[in-house]
């Protein structure tokens, strides 16, 4: 193409017309704090490794063991959060592995393969986080409906004909309210990393276009 | 860092800053973000400097680097007002020797480039800067035949975006 070579040869003459940094300036320039997007996703991993660290810690208080306690729950709660701790740790160890393997002097494609395999690390452990939610929110869900008091006397009042509630009722109350929970998480994963990873994943898809082999 | 090392880094930085204002020209469309593009690759390459053993030279090296931020790592600030300055948002057509049908086709065709998508303009960067097909591939991490097969296409598109 003509053009393209006229361009080249302009190209090469371009230098002249380029800004100017005094070593000095340079030397200040290279200590200032990075902006990156590797830099926002490692915020975002330690605030998500703490915001469920912090749900299982406050779900941890002694009136929530007493209700536990009450609703035969207790000895299984306490399994569950040695396996929750357990995962946790799993995931910090692959996560900071995952990270320091990310290279600014890999080729672009390896870089990006190395930013979205980190990112989906943590994915992996908000799956693990909604699911555990999902699970356990059935569980006591379940032992409310056999052994909370409250529930019970509802379900009686039910049963006599006189109160608005049927146990149908209840289920179909309680799936709704974590269906909504389950779908709001969802929605602000979608809009947060729709937002943070939208350019990578547009210049990935345009590397990857007939390439067949993988790096 | 030692100090010694740092000095070094600052010395080669000054020297080739070159390259990296003409991926900034190429990435970005206002002296702000020029100037924020150029600060941010200048610290990846000052972290990664370290591992920099020589094998490749140090341009090549710069070239990588400093492509990866641009394309990958590099975030807008969005607090930036965009301030539309001509003279940023163009590569200025260097030569006042040319005929003034040659410099218009030269202004179209920056104006065409700038308008390509991220991996398109690294592409056509290296292009420019003419290294081989070989180093292109090694760099954006693809096959030396899909390189050329991208180039062909680049050309098509840029040869349309003038027509249109």
């Amino acid at each position: 193409m003509d053009e393209l070579e006229l361009l080249k040869q302009d190209w090469k003459k371009q230098d002249a017309n380029l800004p100017y940094i005094e070593a000095n300036k340079l030397d200040v320039m290279i200590h200032k704090r990075s902006a990156s997007l590797t830099k926002w996703i490692l915020i975002i991993a330690i605030l998500e490794f703490i915001f469920w660290m912090g749900l299982n810690v406050v779900t941890s208080t002694k009136d929530t063991a007493d209700s536990l306690k009450s609703l035969h729950f207790y000895k299984i709660n306490i399994a569950l959060t040695v396996l929750n701790c357990s995962v946790l740790l799993f995931f910090i160890f692959r996560f900071y592995r995952n990270y320091r393997g990310i290279q600014t002097t890999d080729n672009a494609r390896m870089l990006m393969q190395k930013i979205l395999k980190v990112r989906r690390t943590v994915n992996y452990y908000v799956i693990y986080n909604l699911t555990f939610l999902f699970v356990s929110a059935i569980m006591i869900m379940t032992a409310m409906y056999f052994y909370d008091p409250t529930v019970k006397k509802l379900l009686e009042i039910s049963e006599n004909g006189q109160g608005n509630i049927t146990s149908w009722g209840l289920i179909l109350l309680s799936a709704a309210f974590i269906i909504v929970l389950l779908v709001v998480f969802w929605l602000f994963y979608k809009l947060l990393y729709g937002i943070l990873m939208r350019r990578l994943k547009r210049n990935y898809k345009e590397l990857n276009k007939y390439e067949l082999d993988d790096c | 860092m030692e100090p010694k090392l740092e000095r070094q880094f600052v010395v080669l930085l000054e020297k080739k800053q070159n390259i990296v204002h003409k991926i900034c020209r190429l990435y970005t469309n206002d002296a702000d973000a020029h100037n924020d593009l150029f600060q941010e690759i200048s610290i990846q390459l000052f972290k990664a400097y370290p591992k920099f053993r020589g094998e490749a030279k140090f341009s090549t090296w710069m070239y990588r680097v400093a492509l990866n931020t641009a394309i990958t790592l590099y975030r807008k600030s969005k607090k930036r007002i965009r301030t539309q300055d001509f003279d940023t948002v163009m590569f200025k057509v260097a030569s006042e020797d040319y005929d003034n049908t040659v410099e218009q086709q030269l202004k179209l065709m920056y104006a065409a480039v700038k308008q390509l998508n991220d991996i398109d303009k690294a592409l056509v960067f290296l292009y420019l800067e003419d290294k081989p097909y070989s180093e292109i591939s090694e760099t954006l991490g693809i096959t030396e035949v899909n390189a050329r097969v991208k180039m062909n296409r680049v050309k098509k598109k840029l040869k349309e975006l003038l027509n249109s």
